[in-house]
């Protein structure tokens, strides 16, 4: 058992998951520690999670626009793949996840666990005032255009 | 013999409008973008008429493009596609959250498939818009 584990060789994975906004550190904690208890129970190895933070979405989604992004790269194989996101649909905090392999035959010793991050996300929102109302529907991106209504904004608060 | 003469000169009479397509080029980049169709039918056009005039295919000179487009990635040797970097993704759609062709972008063929993938995982997380509204 031990020889076979040692020669085996993983494929390695990344999953985003997004979550809902209204969610706590605490339930983020809760979600990341379910992931990892997956993924050491179907013999891969986690290498780490990233907390993205609270960040705008392009469009919304579960009719909120911002989601939370977990980002999550392990070493596996498909059936734990397929196991995460079994979970991940199952979960009613999770609206949305995607996995990509990055990497074929990755030996599980030569990769370093490394610690979690945690990013801090957007910050406009802890600014008090009028944008977070604009940010609720599509977000146009055209850059002069929202200078243009920057400007004549300005003068009016001021 | 004048039948050549005339196309020679229909010829030479051409290539005027091809420095013009040059040009033309250039103002196509910009219409593009807009999402308009009448730039690829006015090309095909152009097209058409030069090659009804003298067939000189060969000498492209004409149709000068402003300068050689390189591909970003291939350019920069540690650079790669990555569906989770928002902001070098937004280079490569438009402002309504299209996919920007590769005659335009600049980008090798096995990039811009790396690319089109890339931004449509992207879209599936929300970093990038199925359709954004413009203004």
């Amino acid at each position: 058992m031990a020889e076979t584990q040692a020669a085996k060789r993983l494929r390695e994975y990344e999953t985003i998951f997004l979550v809902k906004p209204d969610l706590t550190d605490d339930n983020v904690d809760k979600l990341k520690e379910r992931v990892r208890g997956i993924v050491s129970r179907e013999g891969g190895k986690v290498l780490r999670f990233t907390v993205w933070g609270k960040k705008k979405t392009l469009f919304p989604v579960a009719k909120q626009p911002r989601a939370i992004y977990v980002h999550t790269s392990f070493l596996g194989d498909g059936k734990l793949v397929a196991e995460i996101e079994r979970n991940l649909r199952n979960l009613d905090e999770v609206t949305r996840y995607i996995s990509v392999k990055i990497a074929d035959e990755v030996d599980p010793e030569s990769r370093p666990v490394l610690e979690d991050l945690k990013l801090a996300g957007d910050v406009e929102e802890t600014r008090p005032g009028a944008p977070a109302e604009r940010e609720g529907g599509f977000r146009g991106e055209a850059p002069e255009f929202a200078g243009g209504d920057s400007e004549e904004e300005s003068p009016e608060e001021a | 013999m004048s039948n050549g003469m005339d196309s020679k000169q229909g010829a030479g009479a051409s290539r005027g409008p091809g420095g013009g397509g040059g040009g033309y080029g250039g103002g196509s980049r910009g219409g593009d973008r807009g999402g308009d169709r009448g730039g690829d039918r006015d090309r095909g056009g152009d097209r058409g008429d030069r090659g009804g005039m003298g067939g000189d295919d060969d000498k492209r000179g004409g149709r000068g493009f402003g300068r050689k487009k390189v591909c970003r990635f291939c350019a920069e040797k540690n650079a790669s596609v990555d569906f989770k970097d928002q902001a070098t993704l937004k280079y490569f759609v438009t402002e309504r959250g299209k996919i920007i062709p590769r005659r335009i972008s600049g980008n090798c063929a096995k990039h811009q498939r790396e690319v089109a993938v890339a931004i449509k995982r992207a879209r599936g997380i929300a970093l990038l818009p199925y359709n954004a509204v413009v203004g």
